[in-house]
């Protein structure tokens, strides 16, 4: 099935694109296309990982490797994920489950997760992900490695962390029976440099006001640059967005039509079809001009020495360690961007980003910054109540309204 | 100082180095997730959906219901809730110190050497918060007395499995509260008590002998309703008893003190969040083994509500069971003994099912 979704969506995207409408996110998800075809070809070497895998690695060795969640979300776009979430359960799992990761289960259960070559375990972000990947490990009988990320940026953390990587290093190249290549490494590793410093272009971008970012354009896009980490596709899917945006700032347009509000979206988008963005665009002006995962907090790595600054990356990701860490670059973030507001799904089941819920919402109203819970499930279409959501929505950008007015009434 | 009256520091996981702990003068005191009314000053920190422990325990210092000579936590790295409850700790606590362990997924020389600097600065930390440096003699002292304790509660398991044990599994767990919380002193005292009059006759009963496993349940009257129900537990397999107070056997490791405890630590009995790389999901396979090992005719899993490491492990520990023609019971609890209440009547049909 996800074979097939793959094919149609790359045929259907190239013919679109062969007709001139190119425009950044249209060739965004051409890649990711591109990048499911192989990852469901049958034909190339491949490898589950956890979300915080050192992609570098993997595609250095010419694995192609996709964390778990990929398709939990692929299948949540493709209005499927809520049947096979229902199958997790015929296996026992339990409801209580993120359901990224019980879409997953009940998509194995019912043979439509590719057998992977080996798997890589990431201790960051969440221990539910590591027992999906045991889990899938055991069904499958592949080889599993477990990287145990320490939660504290120190250089005894960052030099353990970088031996497990170069012993994962190794690891792979014995499970894909390719040699260990470090000339190929440090080559990937120029790209995820170059890349990162797209990247930086990119946000900078993003942060006018009005901003040039329309509501979708970029969703879910760090996660799929994570993917093409060490791959020329990464640095060119973000030029794509950096040339479209200068244009945009340059002519003085906003992603979004007549930019009233600007949101910060916390974690994750909804992955399914659901009228949620649409509403903020077309009913309130309110563009989300900056989501979480959309931000660069690492430096440039060294080609010649690619294990500690990739460990160094990996420890320093905001959503590793504690919540303050998180906190605090949500904080940089809202001040950077000039949010009004933030919106938190909270998605259910998500123990390592909604159990922080509390902290975050205290956190981003402490620098004037308000967060609606939306409490809802960004992977089950079951679990969206539109009608409630609407009107949650509506009482909090009265909120943001009164905020504006009564900023406008002090500053005259 | 006497052990009463020192200083303490708190715990949350059966991963936690004791030894050490005491070593540097404190006295290591669980904060059990007791029956509060409800957690609803937790539910600002934490979300509805995270495990009932953390939050009891977070309601237990919002509510400054925890000795006042609680000074200090000491946390494990060990889930994504535990994480979050540090996080809350600190905001709710600011006074206290608050140290977090980095516990390593899975055993290997990597993580044994990573786990036992994490040890090293545990032992200079709360070394320096004491004022006091920690010497090897008084740590090696210390573990002496926790291998004891540890000694003395397998003679207890023993006597429980062989029917010995007055008050059966009720008894041993008010002793591992005990441990838990009261001074070192104060819990030998009272099982030495207990072990030099322990009878040398099996109590006869009729009541299905049973083994019970999961992570968190500490609540005494939750064993004293599985004995209601028709149950006897023989044995048990919980982050609140069994795998509370390991033994230590420094003499057969290699390398200096920490990385001896370190070993002892990552080669103890695994919950369900700890991993072997060449043997994925071996929490069941372990299971199984225990189970059969003690001779019990049935199990009851008793897991939290919304713990991730358990969830998700579940179902192939209930296909495992089924192979083995194991009668099972599964029952998701919140710490509380009203949700417990609520399975009498699957328990009893268990029982009679069993029977």
């Amino acid at each position: 099935m996800l074979k097939e979704h793959f094919a149609t969506l790359e045929r259907r995207l190239a013919e679109q694109i062969a007709q001139g409408e190119d425009n950044p996110r249209k060739l965004y998800a051409l890649e990711v296309a591109r990048f499911g075809q192989r990852l469901y070809s049958g034909e190339h070497k491949i490898a589950w990982t956890g979300v915080l895998a050192p992609f570098e690695l993997l595609n250095a060795t010419g694995v192609t490797s996709c964390f778990v969640e990929f398709t939990g979300a692929m299948l949540a776009s493709m209005g499927f994920s809520s049947t096979f979430i229902e199958e997790s359960q015929q296996g026992g799992f339990g409801s209580d489950m993120c359901s990224y990761h019980r879409a997953i289960l009940g998509a194995q259960r019912k043979g439509l997760i590719p057998s992977p070559n080996f798997l890589v375990a990431t201790s960051c972000p969440c221990s539910g992900g590591m027992a999906v990947m045991e889990i899938l490990a055991h069904s499958f009988q592949k080889p599993l490695l477990v990287l145990h990320i320490p939660q504290e940026e120190n250089e005894r953390n960052v030099r353990y962390l970088a031996n497990q990587l170069e012993e994962l290093h190794n690891f792979i190249a014995q499970e894909a029976k390719e040699p260990r290549d470090d000339a190929k490494l440090a080559q990937a590793i120029e790209h995820a440099n170059r890349t990162r410093e797209t990247l930086l272009e990119l946000y900078e971008l993003a942060r006018h006001v009005p901003s040039p970012v329309a509501n979708n354009d970029l969703a879910n896009f760090a996660y799929i640059i994570n993917l093409l980490m060490g791959t020329p596709h990464g640095t060119r899917l973000a030029q794509n967005f950096v040339d479209a945006f200068a244009k945009r700032v340059r002519a003085g347009s906003s992603g979004v039509d007549g930019e009233k509000r600007r949101l910060l979206w916390i974690q994750n988008r909804i992955q399914f079809k659901n009228p949620f963005i649409s509403l903020l665009e077309k009913e309130y002006r309110a563009a989300i001009v900056i989501d979480e995962m959309n931000c660069v907090t690492w430096e440039k790595i060294e080609p010649q020495d690619p294990y500690m600054g990739i460990a160094r990356r990996i420890i320093g990701n905001p959503f590793n360690g504690p919540a303050q860490r998180r906190l605090e670059n949500l904080q940089r973030l809202a001040r950077a961007y000039r949010v009004d507001g933030a919106l938190n799904p909270c998605n259910w089941g998500c123990r390592q980003g909604a159990g922080a819920r509390g902290i975050i919402g205290k956190g981003l109203n402490e620098i004037g910054v308000p967060v609606l819970n939306l409490e809802t499930d960004c992977a089950d279409k079951r679990n969206f109540f539109e009608g409630q959501l609407r009107t949650r929505l509506a009482a909090f950008m009265e909120m943001l309204e009164e905020n504006a007015q009564r900023k406008g009434n002090e500053q005259r | 100082m006497s052990q009463t009256t020192r200083k303490k520091l708190g715990f949350t996981c059966a991963y936690t180095p004791l030894p050490i702990i005491a070593a540097a003068g404190f006295s290591p005191y669980r904060v059990l997730p007791y029956d509060c009314s409800s957690a609803i000053g937790a539910s600002q920190f934490l979300h509805d959906n995270l495990c009932p422990h953390i939050k009891l325990v977070l309601e237990r210092a919002i509510s400054a219901n925890v000795p006042d000579e609680l000074v200090g936590m000491v946390f494990i790295n060990s889930c994504d809730a535990m994480r979050r409850l540090k996080d809350a700790w600190v905001l709710v606590r600011p006074q206290d110190k608050v140290i977090q362990l980095d516990l390593p997924l899975n055993f290997n020389a990597s993580a044994l050497s990573f786990f036992a600097s994490e040890l090293r600065m545990l032992a200079e930390e709360i070394g320096n918060f004491s004022g006091k440096a920690l010497c090897e003699d008084v740590l090696l002292e210390s573990i002496g007395e926790y291998d004891a304790l540890a000694e003395n509660f397998s003679l207890l398991r023993t006597a429980l499995r062989e029917g010995r044990l007055p008050g059966g599994a009720f008894t041993l767990q008010r002793l591992y509260n005990i441990a838990s919380e009261a001074p070192l002193a104060q819990a030998q005292a009272e099982i030495a008590a207990l072990l030099a009059n322990l009878p040398n006759t099996a109590k006869k009963t009729d009541s299905p002998r049973v083994f019970l496993m999961g992570n968190v349940l500490a609540n005494i009257d939750a064993f004293a309703f599985f004995a209601s129900c028709g149950v006897e537990v023989i044995a048990e397999d919980l982050c609140t008893g069994s795998r509370l107070f390991p033994r230590y056997r420094l003499a057969e490791e290699e390398g200096d003190i920490f990385t001896k405890i370190a070993h002892a630590i990552l080669t103890q009995p695994a919950c369900a969040r700890t991993f072997d790389n060449q043997n994925p999901c071996h929490f069941a396979t372990r299971a199984i083994e225990m189970i059969k090992k003690s001779g019990a005719a049935a199990v009851i899993i008793q897991t939290m509500k919304f713990c991730d490491p358990y969830l998700a492990r579940l179902p192939l520990l209930f296909e495992s069971l089924h192979a083995e023609n194991i009668p099972f019971l599964f029952l998701e609890g919140d710490c509380s003994l009203r949700s417990l209440g609520q399975y009498k009547t699957r328990l009893e049909a268990f029982v009679e099912t069993i029977q």
